[in-house]
């Protein structure tokens, strides 16, 4: 009883904000502060628009962009740092954790400039890169002590079996990586799609703006429609909520039981 | 099939002691080899630089006559079966064994028939479609060894290959081994620490201790004529009693000699020294006596049904061709 009740306060805890906020999303405008409205409608979900669905649009094609490059990148990166005999392997991983603790408020500015001389600025893919490179040094990290907890022995047989190194990684350490892959893409996925700095910086084309951007300029010069910014934030969660959800599954350990004796 | 040749082979790692000191060693064709130390003797380095896994600081591995130094594992023709299995835990036993040749582009047709011709000569047959989690230990190892048979390489490298094993199926599967390299007549390099599988397997064992080569020859010479204290030692069970020559009434240095080669009496004999029963252990087919002979103790091999007791007053004699000598150094005397 008493464990039934603690994990109702947790739960309540952490699902209260979310529930508040699908319940404003909701509630009819003009009676958002009265205790109890006569009707739930979803008049705010539809009032969004067409310029939000635009705005959903580019948040999916720069986080699924950040993830793609991020899992390629890092994941042919961190089976090197693990399995092969580079030199300067530490120096890489820390100069990678070294840049993750960048504050990005310092770095907006030089970006801007790098940004505009390439030609990037108010682009997609000028988002894609910066959030790839922030994003970077974790999948790094996780993707490689994943590589490295792998057996040695693996990448040997697959060396003497006539794999060259890209081969071994290609087929048989990516096969056996799901779990870590997956977790790495929803933590970056997350990441690029909750970023509001950059994108509010970078991106001043409105039919470029991503998710954070378009609600955080939501608000008008004299009202704050609250309910349709709910609706908003509920549709930038849910798609968060299903991947999480999605993937759970597929981070199963377990994988790689039988490859060699326990 | 093919011939492997070390030549002064010599690894070293910075901040470490040389992994392999100057290792120099001939392997014929058809050879059963094995390669014999404690943890840390190079054995396992040995191995990787003939697989092409890893390459010397400085010497030559030549396979045929040919030099490899430098070559890729793939291109060496090598195979080599590892003690944790090393299986791919993803594919199943099919796609296992299959793998190898996919890799070298065989057709689909050969590698098909490839697979079964292995399957079929290992036992495997019915767990083609098994993944290796849902093996027994020995079921994988016999899968590993299938994934190095199948290729038919010109080198066959062993990394353990049975430690894992309990007791009763490493016995099996080193007849099976045994049986198989008849049958296949190819070269076999052979790692492991344990002593009683080299005896038992290796046309030869090469010796190696902190990285340099202590001896080299068939198995019986091996135990007969160590060429120092380390290799007599380190074979057979139990170990060789060592003890100063003049425990033995020899003049000087030290003598090592077998328990199996000490004579057990109950009473005074010609030659024979009298000492005290510490400790029986029987075993079942004999039974090892360690006695006390004066600060000195040997162990020696009774019967199975020899009634003595801790405390008995016994006479040993060594036989006396069968005394090791050893100088200062450690080295074998020349008798």
């Amino acid at each position: 009883m008493r464990r039934a009740l603690a994990a109702c306060a947790v739960l309540a805890f952490f699902l209260g904000p979310l529930a508040w906020q699908a319940l404003t999303s909701l509630w009819p405008e003009p009676e958002l502060t009265r205790p109890l409205p006569h009707s739930l409608t979803f008049a705010s979900y539809a009032g969004l628009g067409g310029t939000f669905a635009r705005a959903v649009l580019n948040s999916l094609i720069v986080a699924a962009g950040t993830t793609a490059l991020c899992l390629a990148a890092g994941a042919s990166a961190a089976f090197a740092i693990a399995k092969l005999d580079l030199p300067g392997k530490r120096v890489l991983l820390g100069g990678a954790l070294a840049i993750s603790m960048f504050p990005p408020i310092a770095t907006v500015s030089p970006l801007y400039l790098a940004l505009r001389a390439a030609g990037l600025r108010d682009t997609l893919a000028g988002l894609v890169l910066p959030y790839a490179t922030f994003a970077l040094p974790l999948t790094l990290w996780l993707l490689t002590s994943f590589f490295r907890g792998l057996p040695d022995e693996l990448y040997r047989a697959a060396r003497v079996d006539g794999c060259t190194p890209w081969q071994a990684f290609v087929h048989v350490f990516l096969p056996l990586s799901w779990p870590a892959l997956a977790t790495s893409a929803i933590l970056v996925f997350i990441f690029s799609w909750n970023e509001l700095l950059y994108a509010l910086t970078f991106i001043s084309t409105p039919s470029r703006r991503t998710i954070p951007v378009a609600i955080a300029l939501f608000a008008g010069e004299h009202v704050e429609p609250w309910g349709q910014i709910a609706a908003a934030s509920m549709v930038a969660t849910l798609p968060l909520a299903a991947l999480t959800l999605l993937f759970q599954r597929r981070i199963v350990s377990g994988l790689t039981a039988g490859a060699v004796k326990e | 099939m093919a011939t492997v040749s070390l030549e002064r082979l010599r690894k070293s790692h910075p901040g470490a002691p040389d992994a392999l000191r100057e290792l120099s060693l001939e392997i014929a064709d058809g050879e059963f080899l094995s390669l014999v130390g404690p943890s840390g003797c190079g054995k396992s380095t040995t191995l990787n630089l003939i697989a092409g896994l890893d390459e010397p600081t400085s010497g030559a591995v030549r396979i045929d006559g040919a030099q490899v130094n430098g070559l890729p594992p793939a291109e060496r023709d090598v195979a080599m079966v590892f003690q944790s299995y090393a299986l791919y835990p993803h594919k199943d036993v099919r796609g296992n064994l299959a793998f190898p040749l996919q890799m070298r582009r065989l057709p689909r047709a050969e590698i098909e028939r490839r697979v079964a011709e292995t399957a079929a000569l290992l036992g495997i047959a019915p767990l083609l479609s098994r993944k290796p989690r849902e093996l027994s230990g020995g079921q994988r190892q016999r899968v590993a060894l299938g994934r190095a048979l199948v290729r038919k390489p010109r080198v066959f490298l062993f990394d353990e290959p049975l430690s894992n094993l309990d007791a009763g199926l490493r016995s099996q599967l080193r007849g099976e081994l045994k049986r198989l390299h008849a049958t296949l007549q190819a070269t076999f390099v052979y790692v492991t620490h344990d002593q009683a599988e080299a005896m038992t397997l290796s046309d030869r064992i090469a010796v190696l201790r902190e990285g340099s080569l202590q001896q080299v020859g068939p198995p019986r010479e091996i135990y007969e004529r160590p060429a120092n204290r380390f290799v007599a030692e380190f074979f057979g069970t139990p170990r060789i009693n060592l003890l100063p020559g003049r425990a033995l009434g020899l003049p000087e240095g030290e003598v090592g000699i077998r328990p199996e080669h000490v004579e057990l009496l109950l009473e005074p004999a010609a030659g024979a020294l009298p000492g005290a029963v510490e400790l029986c252990e029987l075993t079942g087919a004999e039974t090892w006596v360690t006695v006390a002979l004066g600060a000195e103790r040997l162990v020696a091999r009774g019967e199975a049904e020899l009634a003595v007791r801790s405390g008995d007053r016994v006479w040993l004699r060594a036989q006396p061709g069968r005394i090791l000598r050893f100088d200062a150094s450690g080295e074998a005397r020349k008798a």
